[in-house]
């Protein structure tokens, strides 16, 4: 077995939060409740789970910015708080979002300044910063400044910041959040193409699809705390003994939600709305036996269309966090 | 290996991004001089003390270099926080320290041409003769000046990327300076139950150094520069213990800027 | 009328609901009483005490910009960027009546500046009000924030639309410490610089409160209020013809980025 790139081991961290400007109330946040996983080199190992589930907070303890409760976590076989000026020469990151790059200097210029911080070596910045340029699709534009980018090309920009460096680890948090579907489409391609080099990704993201489509390995992490660790197609199986259900419905509530996970053999349940209408997908062991009480007991709401279908790992995921997303 | 590579880097990353081209900035440097040379020298006309000429020149100069600091580095931090830069500068290998004070050094030197300005305006356009009875002194007083300006700017920026309370300030440490460090005036004709505080600055000995090596006053020179590299150390040293509180107020705590 | 009142009572809770009440001390006391100390240790230093109380005297008056220029700026960006200016200029209600509504304030704000800045002339530089023709005196403090906020509307007008709100701001003040006769009497500057002061508020009306805190009557000093509120008027009625030209500009053509 292979020595891991990146090892942790019951990860905790908490935040003390002050409630109110003036008072002194303190609040303990914890953000990760134990958290343990291991990546191995060439993987591309995913990070799934809903909003404030600790994505982010576990990225940044691993990219050396944030130091743990207590726990352990290791990069290359170094530890993220002392020896964090070690790991920091041999991996990168890439947070969502389009702040983080200075405007009033070029594309070009953003990645000469990232590059001589990262100690790369002037001939070394020579090739690398026109072919990373090439390889997110900047090279037209290198020269204007950054303030007159869309969104999606200062997202392509932190990718080629990500990689000044020739990282051996690339952490990605997030990376495509907010961008449109062709952008996005380009920039997972991107993705995988580092991988293909050696390279270890870790990726967290909040979007099923491109965990399914990207991932080796996803680690589904809700409120804190892992809840399933495995590749895509394990995960599937959790879900594979249970259909679902999906109804199109008018007139649900909250309430009606309520009354339908409250029946035993509803494993999970959840309204999304489409449009002018809703989408309830209801996943039970009963499968379809459970259509017509299911009508019967909500008189007031409006049925569509029915169809019973085999789950996805987003079904799978609806499962493991508990069917409140 | 890349010290001063990175230095540089830095030097020209200021004047790219934080200083030149924000126009309040050029407007601190070079107007401000202009402004107060213009109105001090007035009233300089009225007194007729030639030797008064010094604080004219160099207090005009050194208002327009404080306040170009004030209005730029004083917040160098505090920026990158805002354009979320500030995780990716902590994030690579190169030291914190060094990224930030290449920076704020850069500012202390910009003023430089604020004092030029001054000179500029005195000498050309005012038409008075500038005396100076030691030239050689007056530049090392002047890079003592630069010293403790820099060193001062970056004991602020730290002291604004800690503590919220102190960011209110901003606004408010511009002039206070100019009246404590007797840059247009004298120390001693201030209330002198201030004049601890005008001591406890280092500018308010380096500006006296530069005008005793211009007029040739009482020859407590050396005992001036040395004071101010002295006090300009001790600023110094205690940005680099506050530094190292920013990063661990990062690492540990997570946030910023939190008292 | 009720309109008026009803616009005061809006500004008021907008002023005090974006600063909160300690930023609000520090930038309209604490600040602005720095500077005005700083300024008369100049001229305590170069023109002796008599030249210190002209100046503080000078100086309590100069504090009226603050609350009636750049309050007033701020306050129809404030407007801008909340959105509310198109629904605003959409009301059949003349703009002048709104204008009148939202300048209370500040005309409030102006007065307690300026008398707070009298009794620090009066209790830290001996300013001697013993003979002070006070009815006269109140008449020229109105006068001169009459011309002031008149004049900041011109300011606000072009506020509206500029970016560097601040750099404007800080050449408007620049003037008023150069040319309308705060520190030092018009007559110090060269002769060809003199008409700038004459020109702009505050010069006039500071004339005749400096006479008038010596216990002149006020017949004596009429010719100089009269001056004082003539300049305003005029400023008045360039400001609020800018107002309407640029909001028919921007109907026309959409292109100033008001609403």
């Amino acid at each position: 077995m292979t020595e891991p790139v990146i090892e942790v081991q019951e990860l905790k961290r908490h935040f003390l939060s002050r409630t109110g400007a003036l008072s002194t109330k303190r609040r303990v946040i914890e953000a990760l409740k134990g958290v343990s996983f291991q990546v191995f080199k060439g993987e591309l190992f995913g990070y799934l789970g809903p909003n404030g589930a600790g994505k982010t907070t576990t990225v940044k303890i691993l990219t050396t910015l944030l130091a743990p409760s207590s726990g352990t976590a290791k990069v290359l076989g170094l530890d993220v708080f002392s020896q964090a000026r070690a790991i920091r020469r041999r991996i990168n990151f890439v947070f969502g979002g389009e702040r983080g790059l200075y405007f009033r200097l070029s594309g070009w210029d953003n990645l000469r300044y990232f590059a001589d911080l990262y100690f790369v070596p002037p001939a070394v910045q020579k090739r690398r910063i026109p072919f990373l340029l090439e390889l997110v699709g900047l090279s037209t534009r290198a020269q204007d400044k950054v303030e007159t980018y869309s969104r999606g090309m200062c997202q392509r920009l932190h990718i080629a910041r990500g990689l000044i460096n020739d990282p051996e680890v690339l952490f990605l948090d997030e990376p495509t959040i907010g961008l449109d579907p062709v952008a996005a489409f380009e920039l997972r391609q991107v993705i995988k193409g580092v991988v293909k080099e050696g390279k270890t990704v870790f990726l967290t993201t909040h979007y099923m699809k491109e965990a399914e489509e990207l991932c080796d390995r996803i680690a589904i992490i809700n409120d804190g705390q892992i809840v399933a660790l495995d590749t895509p197609s394990n995960l599937k199986q959790y879900a594979r003994l249970v259909p679902v259900i999906e109804f199109a419905v008018e007139g649900m509530s909250e309430r009606h939600l309520a009354k339908i996970r409250a029946i035993p053999e509803v494993q999970a349940a959840t309204l999304d709305d489409v449009g002018m209408s809703q989408v309830l997908k209801v996943q039970s062991s009963r499968g379809s036996e459970l259509i017509q009480p299911l009508m019967a007991l909500l008189p007031d709401v409006r049925f569509g269309g029915v169809k019973v279908r085999e789950p996805t790992l987003e079904d799978a995921y609806i499962q493991l966090v508990g069917g409140k997303v | 290996m890349n010290f001063f590579r990175i230095l540089i880097k830095e030097v020209w990353f200021q004047i790219t991004c934080n200083t030149l081209p924000r126009r309040m900035y050029l407007f601190s440097l070079l107007f401000v001089p202009l402004i107060y040379s213009f109105v001090s020298f007035i009233m300089f006309q009225q007194s007729g003390q030639a030797s008064f000429l010094s604080y004219v020149v160099l207090g005009s100069g050194m208002m327009g270099m404080w306040s170009s600091i004030v209005f730029s580095s004083s917040a160098d931090i505090v920026r990158e926080r805002e354009n979320r830069s500030l995780e990716l500068l902590m994030a690579t290998p190169t030291p914190f320290w060094l990224i930030m004070g290449g920076r704020l050094c850069t500012n202390s030197l910009l003023g430089l041409l604020s004092l030029g300005v001054a000179l500029l305006i005195v000498r050309v356009f005012l038409g008075q003769p500038l005396y100076f009875q030691s030239p050689g002194l007056f530049l090392l007083a002047l890079i003592a000046t630069v010293y403790t300006f820099a060193s001062l700017s970056l004991l602020i920026s730290t002291l604004f990327a800690l503590s919220r309370v102190a960011r209110v300030l901003q606004n408010l440490i511009e002039f206070p300076l100019f009246l404590l460090c007797g840059m247009l005036f004298p120390v001693e004709i201030l209330p002198s139950f201030l004049r601890p505080l005008s001591w406890s600055l280092a500018p308010t000995w380096a500006l006296q150094a530069m005008r005793e090596a211009m007029t040739g006053g009482t020859g407590g020179f050396w005992f001036h520069v040395l004071f101010t590299v002295a006090l300009a150390s001790f600023y110094l040293g205690l940005s680099a213990l506050l530094f190292a509180k920013i990063e661990r107020s990062v690492r540990i705590s997570g946030t910023l800027g939190s008292i | 009328m009720r309109l008026i009142w009803e616009e005061a009572l809006l500004s008021y809770k907008a002023l005090f609901s974006w600063l909160e009440p300690r930023a609000f001390i520090m930038l309209q006391v604490i600040q602005p009483m720095f500077e005005f100390t700083f300024f008369v240790f100049i001229a305590l230093f170069f023109m002796g005490p008599e030249r210190a109380q002209f100046a503080a005297v000078g100086n309590a008056f100069r504090l009226i910009s603050v609350g009636s220029i750049w309050g007033l700026i701020s306050s129809f960006r404030q407007e801008r960027y909340s959105g509310t200016l198109k629904f605003v200029i959409g009301t059949p209600t003349p703009k002048l009546l709104v204008f009148l509504g939202r300048s209370f304030m500040h005309v409030l704000d102006s007065l307690f500046a300026v008398f707070m800045g009298l009794i620090y002339a009066r209790l830290f530089f001996g300013v001697d009000f013993a003979s002070a023709n006070w009815g006269g005196l109140v008449l020229s403090i109105f006068s001169v924030v009459f011309s002031m906020l008149s004049f900041g509307t011109i300011f606000s007008a072009l506020g509206l639309v500029m970016r560097d709100v601040n750099l404007l701001m800080n050449s408007v003040y620049a003037l008023f410490i150069v040319f309308c006769g705060v520190n030092f009497p018009v007559s110090y500057l060269p002769e060809f610089l003199r008409p700038i002061g004459h020109a702009l508020p505050l010069t006039h009306g500071l004339t005749a409160a400096r006479a008038l805190i010596q216990g002149a009557q006020i017949s004596s000093v009429l010719a100089q209020l009269g001056l004082e509120i003539l300049i305003g008027s005029i400023y008045l009625a360039l400001g609020l013809s800018l107002f309407v030209w640029m909001e028919s500009v921007s109907r026309k053509q959409a292109s100033l980025d008001l609403y």
